[in-house]
């Protein structure tokens, strides 16, 4: 017997509102979802080539940008 | 006019709780994530409260529920005994549903090896239960033979790149909860809301 679904599709706010995720939460396991490589944020162990996340790539940005004011 | 208020299913995922399981565990969660419903379970339950109680309220206020007989092994530590939790709780349910004459069966047995659950639970013969051999994909293709969305039919391999997806995830999730052992409630809730997010992103309209 095939059940045929008529409710909502539940999106990961809704999961989270029925299990009782804090919403900062949902948002992070929403980017952790999304994001390609898992990494320890070591950068010394990043090998190249190695993809990271969007986050990652705007922190160590701005890490540069502030080396580049310090000198 | 009234704008219809969105209903979302919650599925009741009565499953054990052993490190042997923990694939099929993300596998169910994966799968159920894909079709866009809720998974429930009694991991949500604290320790300190009328366990009992919260069951039936899991049983009670979950549309479908999904039961997994495959562990019926003798415990390999002493008091050497069989696990009774898991068909109490389908037992449960299908008096829930028997209440309501109106509603289609809303409850699913699977099981690893076919024909066994003559044997281990007779009580249910007619009942054809969802053989997954012990599988990932055989509990995943078990799902897709149960529900169909229209519109927004998950594939087995659209919920095998979820599984993989949250297997890859898992060691941060865990690190983030400081825990080793997936059965934990924090654990649990996570992966059902890292597992929905990939399944909106996964399974298209």
């Amino acid at each position: 017997m095939t059940i045929v679904l008529d409710s909502t599709f539940a999106k990961p706010e809704d999961v989270g509102k029925v299990l009782g995720v804090p919403k900062a939460r949902v948002k992070w396991l929403k980017r952790l979802a999304s994001s390609q490589t898992i990494f320890s944020g070591k950068i010394a162990e990043k090998k190249n080539g190695a993809r990271t996340s969007a986050s990652a790539k705007k922190r160590n940005h701005v890490r540069g940008k502030a080396k580049k004011a310090a000198r | 006019m009234a704008k219809p208020k969105k209903r979302r299913d919650e599925v009741f995922l009565n499953i054990p709780y052993d490190s042997k399981f923990e694939k099929l565990f993300v596998a169910y969660i994966a799968g159920l994530s894909a079709f866009g419903l809720v998974p429930r379970a009694t991991l949500e339950i604290p320790d300190s409260s009328r366990r009992l109680e919260k069951i039936l309220g899991l049983a009670r206020n979950s549309r479908y529920s999904v039961h997994d007989l495959s562990r019926v092994q003798l415990d390999p530590k002493k008091p050497r005994v069989p696990r009774f939790n898991m068909p109490f709780e389908l037992g449960l349910c299908v008096a829930f549903a028997s209440q309501n004459k109106a509603q289609k069966p809303n409850w699913f047995v699977f099981e690893a090896e076919a024909n066994r659950i003559d044997k281990s639970l007779s009580d249910l013969k007619g009942t054809d239960p969802r053989i997954h051999g012990g599988t990932v994909r055989g509990a995943l293709s078990g799902l897709c033979n149960i529900f169909r969305r229209p519109g927004r039919q998950p594939s087995v391999p659209q919920m095998m790149q979820i599984y993989r997806s949250l297997r890859r995830k898992q060691p941060a999730i865990l690190k983030e909860a400081g825990t080793e052992d997936l059965f934990t409630k924090r654990v649990f809730v996570d992966i059902c809301v890292a597992a929905s997010a990939e399944a909106d992103r996964v399974v298209a309209d």
